[in-house]
């Protein structure tokens, strides 16, 4: 089939509505997605009950064993990490925002790598299964409570937009009834992972790591072939250096990191530092990111898995990077010279709207799979986290003296009851919940990171500056999205283009200077015990009060802090020289979501 | 064991920095804005930076950060079992002293 031939393909529906271009998968590509997803769904089912063979302790349900070898466990961090949004919001979310994705994307990255640095080797070495069970054993039974509740608010917030998301694809792709759709994907989910438990899940998620390798690499190189960017289609992370000259003729602004919006708007100093806050710190506090790191079996191979998760998840983010180029580029240049635009429900499938335009149908039909297991590879990983929180965390605390077997138990019936009751929120969900990933990012930040980074660093975080920390953030990421970043009539945050995401910088900057103060305030941790256990997750096997028990860490902390508190309420600059693009192509796709 | 616990934290704060930066280098295009004129392999000097940094370099240097913080880890459990057995030691010494005077005074 020549360029100009799928050219037509792609703009025939789009010339019949007039303006407004309309994507309609083919009867083939329809078809074919159907046959990859039947197969893929029985192989993750297939998989799932193999793994039931496996289960006889808790060890085995809730950390599939500690046995997870370094490869397999990097790919499994891979789809874990990697959402449905990443799929196919990032190529959306590039093609409105530019530059400004990019920036939250590698942030993203950043927080992953953080997280194995600063707080997964000591997790791992407590031999517990969840983040939640730290922050008990290390600050008591309140704070463990407060951290299952968050963690259960953001599971949810993470879930509905995922099962939404599944849901919108079989609706879109194979014209099945979204509430139909939905309930499929999500009832297939929440079977492998109730019957696999944290075996099923890794498995299946080293499985669907592949598949969006595959998914999204195979058609990106197709796609960058037929618009010309020559030899370099064969890797598509730096496969379009040819074709650079053409956007930057087309869209100057494409590239700039001081504008956003196709360079309408002014991108400061200060959003860059609250993308650090809000995407890099509320990575390193998501408790099913950190859940990975349980089923490693050993430190070493934890950081290893890290290494081989920072090659696959580059991979596929950088790919995501091309195809959203190649789909700024074509609208730019093809749709948008014929006067058509696209509408956001068709840019949140631009990956789809490409593979069909400029790749065989076999090949075009790959992502459809690819989105549905990098939304079921995270709504399994959430599951497995509601399961632990509610039938491991809160069960042993309230039953101190449960058998391993009823904690076993726990954890199949919380799995599943979650999975049943994210479908039925997922049937109609509330407006707000559709754009919350960003928010569970925020309350992420402001919540569990600053505790756990203290909790593990620092002898004197106790009981009450943790559960101060976690509630003034908390508090407050609830307070300032609600009243657009103001509160007592100060204007505590400026928005701007980032949205609720910029409340990050102050929200979070509370919860850390909160927990040092009041620790301080309160004598430090004075439990010996705990103090024994601090040193323990370092790996000694010895207790010293010299110790992890200095001031200047937390005196750092804290002034940094209540810097960038006061910083956040400053007004800001815009960059210098900027001048907002004198027309932008147009658009109309929503800005950020607040 | 007071410069070994030291040597840890300064390795973890150093490696997290490091990450921080080179996965956040969007301000430094705030300093040097002339990155943004410039070309690297084809590609504007700023974004391909971002991409080498926080992928291309970023896996051989967190390979030598699994390397260093793996040595402090065998480190740190060598001096602590040594640590360990000379407590051991010296408990069973305050035992064997505190059993003494009482055969003595038998």
């Amino acid at each position: 089939m020549t360029l100009a031939t799928l050219l037509a393909a792609l703009l025939l529906p789009a010339s019949a509505a007039a303006a407004e271009y309309r994507f309609e998968p083919t009867s083939m590509l329809s078809t074919l997605g159907i046959i990859y997803t039947v197969v893929m769904v029985t192989l993750f089912l297939y998989v799932g009950w193999i793994s039931k063979r496996r289960l006889s302790t808790s060890d085995d349900f809730y950390a599939a064993g500690r046995k997870v070898g370094g490869l397999s466990n990097g790919l499994a961090m891979t789809s874990n990490y990697m959402s449905l949004a990443t799929f196919l919001g990032f190529t959306a979310l590039l093609w409105k925002l530019q530059y400004l994705l990019m920036a939250i994307v590698f942030s993203f990255l950043g927080g992953f790598i953080m997280i194995s640095i600063a707080v997964a080797p000591s997790l791992r070495r407590w031999g517990k299964f969840t983040s939640m069970q730290f922050i008990g054993e290390r600050f008591g039974h309140t704070a463990k409570i407060i951290s299952v509740l968050c963690m259960i608010l953001l599971a949810m917030l993470y879930l509905v937009g995922q099962m939404k998301g599944i849901g919108n694809v079989f609706q879109v792709m194979f014209h099945i009834d979204y509430t139909t759709g939905l309930v499929i994907g999500g009832l297939v989910v929440t079977t492998y992972v109730t019957v696999g438990g944290m075996y099923g899940l890794s498995y299946n998620q080293t499985v669907q790591a592949v598949i969006m390798t595959i998914a999204i690499m195979l058609p990106t190189a197709f796609i960058l072939w037929n618009i010309g960017a020559g030899i370099g289609s064969v890797f598509p992370p730096f496969g379009y250096g040819d074709l650079i000259p053409e956007m930057t003729a087309a869209l100057p602004t494409y590239f700039d990191p001081f504008s956003t919006v196709n360079g309408t708007v002014p991108f400061s100093f200060k959003f860059h530092t609250a993308i650090l806050f809000s995407i890099a710190f509320g990575t390193i506090g998501l408790p099913h990111i950190a859940m990975r790191y349980f089923t490693a079996s050993s430190v070493r191979d934890a950081k290893n898995s890290t290494l081989w998760a920072i090659f696959f998840i580059g991979l596929v983010f950088f790919t995501t990077f091309a195809i959203g180029f190649a789909a700024k580029l074509y609208t730019l240049n093809q749709l948008n010279a014929r006067g058509l635009e696209i509408a956001a429900r068709e840019a949140d499938l631009l990956v789809v709207v490409m593979a069909q335009a400029f790749s065989p149908t076999w090949v075009a039909a790959l992502p459809i799979a690819g989105a549905l297991a990098a939304g079921m590879s995270t709504v399994g990983g959430l599951l497995m986290v509601i399961g632990t929180g509610i039938g491991h965390d809160i069960y042993s605390t309230l039953v101190p003296r449960a058998s391993d077997r009823s904690k076993m138990t726990m954890g199949f019936v919380f799995t599943a009851v979650g999975g049943l009751v994210t479908i039925v929120l997922s049937l109609n969900p509330p407006d707000f919940l559709l754009t919350s990933v960003i928010w569970a990012f925020v309350v992420a930040s402001s919540t569990f990171t600053p505790v756990l980074i203290l909790g593990i660093w620092w002898k004197g975080a106790n009981r009450y500056g943790a559960i101060a920390g976690m509630l003034v953030g908390g508090v407050l990421s609830i307070a300032l999205w609600w009243t657009k970043g103001s509160l007592f009539g100060l204007q505590l945050v400026n928005l701007g283009p980032l949205g609720y995401l910029g409340t990050a910088l102050f929200s979070a900057s509370a919860a850390w200077f909160t927990v040092v103060v009041v620790s301080f305030a309160t004598g430090g941790e004075r439990n010996e015990a705990i103090l024994r256990s601090v040193d323990r997750i370092h790996g000694w096997q010895t207790t010293s009060p010299d110790r992890y028990s200095g001031r200047v860490f937390p005196l750092a902390v804290a002034t940094v802090a209540l810097a960038i508190m006061v910083w956040s309420a400053l007004p800001d600059v815009t960059p210098s020289g900027f001048q907002a693009a004198a027309v932008a192509p147009p658009t109309r796709l929503a800005a950020v979501p607040e | 064991m007071r410069q070994l616990c030291r040597k840890e934290c300064v390795v973890t704060l150093v490696a997290f920095l490091l990450v921080t930066v080179m996965t956040h280098i969007f301000p430094l295009y705030f300093l040097f804005p002339e990155l943004t004129q410039m070309t690297l392999f084809g590609f504007p000097a700023n974004y391909m930076l971002a991409i080498l940094l926080s992928w291309i370099v970023m896996l051989p240097a967190y390979y030598l950060y699994i390397v260093i913080s793996e040595s402090i880890d065998r480190e740190i459990a060598r001096t602590s079992l040594a640590e360990a057995e000379e407590a051991e030691e010296a408990a069973a010494a305050v035992a064997a002293g505190g059993l003494a005077p009482a055969h003595g005074g038998d």
